[in-house]
């Protein structure tokens, strides 16, 4: 489980640790970003600084319409107490948590200044029954 | 550079010139063999040697190639989409 609270500006913030390959660690305040495709995204000047290996490279679609170029590295986050390799996306002035790093997750945002922030791995159980009653909505 | 070695920076072509040969390599040698049975998936092109490879996710595509190229410089895009990510708003289809 991941916890993290609504600031005043009413963005959901949660706090990752990053461990860095030389076995840095770092604990870094990241905004949940909803219209975000990838895990995380991190300022360029931080992926350099936490020496994160670099992987590929890909444009990004921004929100206002431009596109950019940036370099994707890999780092190990602890995630329900477990290290596990995400991606991340060297771009933009501060950290965003995308959907892919909340995937088969459950999120629960009390949207208020101080609210609370809740990520919780779904169930098995849960998993099923909610594709169950997805399929018979579909034709 | 050592097989197994991980590069922190990369430094042996612009973005730019990564992404101007990817988005050729991709348009002229890949696309027409992947539209059809990957839209939605992920390619990753080596733009030395154009191989290439399609999984689920880009973390998984370009491991593969990595494993397959240790060398390997990278141009990665979602098939269909025209671009990686996406930040804010709708995934984005491309028109052509």
């Amino acid at each position: 489980m991941i916890e993290g609270i609504v600031n005043a500006n009413r963005e959901a913030v949660i706090s990752l640790p990053l461990l860095g390959p030389a076995g840095a660690t770092r604990e870094i305040n990241a905004v949940i970003d909803t219209g975000h495709s990838g895990s995380l995204t991190l300022p360029p000047t931080l992926v350099e600084e936490l020496e994160l290996p670099f992987k590929h490279r890909g444009r990004a679609l921004l929100a206002n319409g431009a596109v950019e170029t940036f370099d994707v590295h890999d780092v190990t986050v602890v995630r329900d107490g477990r290290p596990r390799d995400i991606e991340v996306d060297a771009v933009g002035p501060s950290p965003l948590a995308g959907m892919l790093l909340l995937d088969s997750h459950n999120l629960f945002v009390e949207v208020t200044d101080g609210g609370r922030v809740v990520i919780q791995a779904r169930e098995k159980r849960q998993r099923s029954r909610i594709n169950a009653s997805t399929s018979r909505l579909l034709p | 550079m050592k097989i197994g070695e991980e590069m922190t920076t990369p430094t042996r072509r612009s973005r730019e010139d990564t992404a101007r040969l990817g988005d050729e390599m991709y348009e002229r040698d890949v696309k027409a063999r992947v539209e059809a049975d990957h839209d939605g998936e992920y390619v990753a092109i080596d733009v030395d040697s154009g191989d290439y490879t399609i999984a689920d996710t880009s973390h998984a595509a370009a491991k593969r190639l990595r494993e397959r190229r240790p060398d390997a410089d990278i141009w990665s895009l979602r098939i269909g989409y025209g671009v990686l990510r996406h930040f804010g708003g709708s995934s984005p289809r491309r028109t052509g």
